[in-house]
């Protein structure tokens, strides 16, 4: 199992950065076990950095403007169940993290940010522990992305 | 992001290349702001160079959008690339855009309507 | 040359639902999804690229067609809105009808192909032309130089084409197939006896009747003495139960046909029947009559809270000694354990379960066995569903538990298995024979026996 952690002052420009990094080290992470057919590692790849890039700048968004506290991403990588964790955890206060489906129809500007984690990983859940809120991403590696 | 503005046939286009993510859409919102005091109401966003969109950048089109047709006018799409085609499906935008593989025929198009 | 396939999700949106297909493209006459034929067509006439145009994307049709690869094409994706004419969808894909000369296929349509014929597209010169155009739909071609779409172009051979455009016409369009041009298409399944077709896993009781021509699809128990046929088509994964009469009919997936039902001249799909004489439709409510199939396996409540029941007073028995006896045997060092994935359900899910292996026969280890301490652990996974108390036996996860997983619908792994309760050889025929057939017949009396067969088979051979 592989652990990396980074944090970050909560701006824009860093969540963008965080973004690609986790992007990086997940591509790094799944070359060191297995050889990816190239089609299905981009698709991965890039649901994950998405997911990632969301929940990145939800924290920043909901954070106070010139915020110290920082965001804090881990990348945990567990080879056995090929199966990547990442975790996004802020110091702001806590969310209304809904399962709502936005409404489409009404084109909202925002909204969809949950919907998109959501939808792109296997398994997101919210946690509130210690004043932190964490958001919980879990993707799995398919069979096809091998 | 870098947005290049040009105009073809009297439609506005922008040439977006990038990424259109939360700390691009400051940027486009001030510029689209920009054009649209300018009078033009119809445009071609083209996403062709452009390698990853989350939804702030969607939010900031979908913003644009109603601000055209609030004066009658429309955004046009071109150059959607696998990953970012996907990301508008799952968001349902691709219905309420218009979407068209090439720059040129986005521009075309807004004759023949 | 290359093809733009638009289609039409909106004017087919009745198709949606009907057997298990969610969009209408992947909706199957003979169990092939008709865009696939569509697909068939447009390689047998020579085209190397496909653009696939939805105003509805879902994602499922993609899942399928992948990028082509499997049928010798290049796929590709876009969207077009439900009110745009082809020229403006042959605008929004201009990058895609450029080059060569373009298909274009407007709506979902039928096209009766034979895919031993060659075809070939007159135009002269540069031309342009529907080669079939009506309300539902059109095939038009243009080559890489021409204009405005007007004048008829011929098709040789000429082609007959329909449009599942009502209920009817999909049955009409589904039995024309079957009893007339079977031959004309690659139809999944194998072929044995003339005009039957048979999908992968398909259960036949002995004394099941079957009149061909017939279609059936994968994943289908045909049970006691049913009858089937003539000129029927069944989905995947539908069982038809004793006695039961289908005739002139078809049957979409996820359906099951209860005992001595007799259906002729119908189209049925889980508990909705439709009359294809007068159109009229009705909604069974006796699921014993009738009734849609869950794709998994169904978690049966009582089943369920039985394996509950019975983990619990294992466990509550089990507990001391567990405590008690893998404690002392840690201490010694006697204990070795494996930790291997296997495989839960037909459907490719998977779990890690650690499985004793090795074989100290230390006094501890063989104690542990004998009162099945080693599943201990296992107990909870009763808990959440993932195993049963007793059922088939785990198969790990490699390329070939995969393969056998596949073709074994009824799968369902238990804590103790069939195999262990008979003492076979897990090896051997007989253990797949037995696993199948307790699979398939299984009922509280049985399954506690093989419970009671295991648990005393561990006790009498492990000390």
């Amino acid at each position: 199992m592989r652990i990396l952690e980074l944090s970050f002052i909560p701006t824009l420009d860093n969540a963008q950065w965080a973004t690609i990094a986790v992007r990086q080290i997940v591509e790094t992470l799944m070359k060191t076990v297995k050889v990816a057919g190239i089609e299905g590692m981009d698709k991965f790849l890039s649901e994950i950095e998405l997911a990632t890039g969301e929940a990145c700048v939800n924290s920043v968004k909901h954070g106070p403007e010139q915020g110290i506290d920082k965001i804090q991403v881990s990348v945990v990588f567990k080879e056995k169940y090929s199966n990547f964790i990442v975790t996004v955890s802020d110091g702001n206060k806590r969310y209304d993290f809904s399962d709502r489906e936005p409404d489409f129809d009404a084109l909202p500007e925002s909204g969809y940010g949950i919907y998109i984690m959501r939808n792109l990983m296997d398994k997101v859940s919210y946690q509130r522990e210690k004043g932190r809120n964490l958001v919980i991403m879990e993707k799995e590696i398919k069979q096809g992305e091998q | 992001m870098k947005i290049r503005i040009d105009e073809m046939n009297g439609i506005r286009t922008l040439a977006l290349a990038g990424r259109f993510d939360a700390s691009a859409t400051g940027g486009f919102k001030d510029t689209f702001k920009g054009l649209l005091q300018e009078g033009a109401a119809n445009y071609v966003v083209d996403l062709q160079k452009v390698d990853y969109i989350d939804s702030g950048g969607l939010g900031s089109l979908v913003s644009a959008l109603r601000q055209t047709r609030s004066v009658d006018g429309d955004i046009r799409i071109s150059g959607l690339s696998g990953k970012v085609r996907s990301v508008f499906e799952l968001t349902r935008l691709h219905r309420i855009f218009e979407i068209f593989d090439d720059e040129l025929q986005a521009v075309k198009s807004y004759r023949t309507n | 040359m290359n093809s733009l396939i638009i289609i039409r999700e909106k004017h087919y949106s009745w198709l949606r639902g009907l057997g298990s297909a969610d969009h209408p493209a992947m909706v199957t006459i003979c169990n092939k999804p008709i865009l696939e034929y569509m697909v068939d067509f447009i390689v047998l006439v020579g085209g190397k690229k496909i653009r696939l145009v939805f105003e509805e994307p879902d994602g499922s049709v993609e899942a399928y067609f992948g990028n082509g690869e499997r049928w010798g094409v290049e796929i590709e994706y876009g969207n077009a809105q439900a009110d745009d004419t082809i020229a403006r969808v042959v605008e929004k894909n201009s990058s895609f009808g450029e080059q060569a000369p373009l298909i274009v296929i407007d709506g979902l349509l039928f096209i009766h192909y034979d895919k031993n014929a060659r075809y070939e597209i007159n135009p002269e010169g540069p031309g342009t032309g529907f080669l079939y155009n009506s309300e539902s739909g059109s095939i038009s071609y243009s080559t890489a130089d021409a204009a405005e779409r007007s004048t008829l172009v011929e098709f040789t051979p000429n082609l007959q084409v329909s449009t599942p455009s009502k209920i009817v016409n999909l049955f009409r369009i589904t039995m024309q197939v079957l009893r007339e041009e079977q031959h004309r298409y690659v139809i999944p399944g194998y072929g044995a006896d003339k005009g039957v077709i048979l999908g992968r896993n398909v259960e036949i009781g002995k004394e099941v009747k079957i009149h061909g021509p017939v279609v059936v699809g994968s994943n289908v128990r045909l049970l006691g003495s049913a009858v089937i046929g003539p000129n029927v088509v069944i989905g995947n994964n539908v069982i038809v139960d004793d006695g039961a009469e289908v005739r002139e009919s078809l049957v979409m997936a996820d359906t099951y046909i209860g005992r001595r039902l007799y259906i002729s001249a119908k189209m049925v799909a889980g508990s909705k029947v439709v009359s294809v004489s007068n159109n009229a439709s009705i909604e069974v409510s006796d699921e014993f009559l009738l009734s849609p199939l869950k794709r998994s396996l169904p978690i049966n409540i009582v089943r369920y809270l039985i394996n509950v029941c019975g983990a619990f007073l294992l466990a509550l028995l089990q507990l001391i000694p567990f405590c008690i006896f893998f404690t002392l045997g840690w201490l010694k060092g006697d204990l070795r354990f494996n930790k291997s994935r296997f495989l839960l359900s037909s459907d490719g899910q998977t779990k890690i379960f650690r499985t004793p292996s090795g074989f100290r026969t230390g006094a501890i280890d063989r104690i542990i066995r004998s009162l099945s301490l080693d599943r201990f652990a296992l107990l909870k996974e009763v808990f959440s569903g993932k195993l049963q108390l007793v059922g088939n036996r785990l198969i790990p996860d490699t390329a070939e538990g995969r393969e056998f997983v596949k073709d074994f619908s009824g799968y369902s792994p238990g804590i103790f298995n069939y195999t262990e309760a008979d003492r076979l050889d897990p090896g051997a025929a007989e253990s797949e024979i037995a696993e199948r057939f307790y699979s398939a017949n299984r009922g509280f009396l049985t399954e506690s026996k093989s419970l009671m067969k295991a648990l005393m088979n561990n006790l009498l051979y492990n000390t």
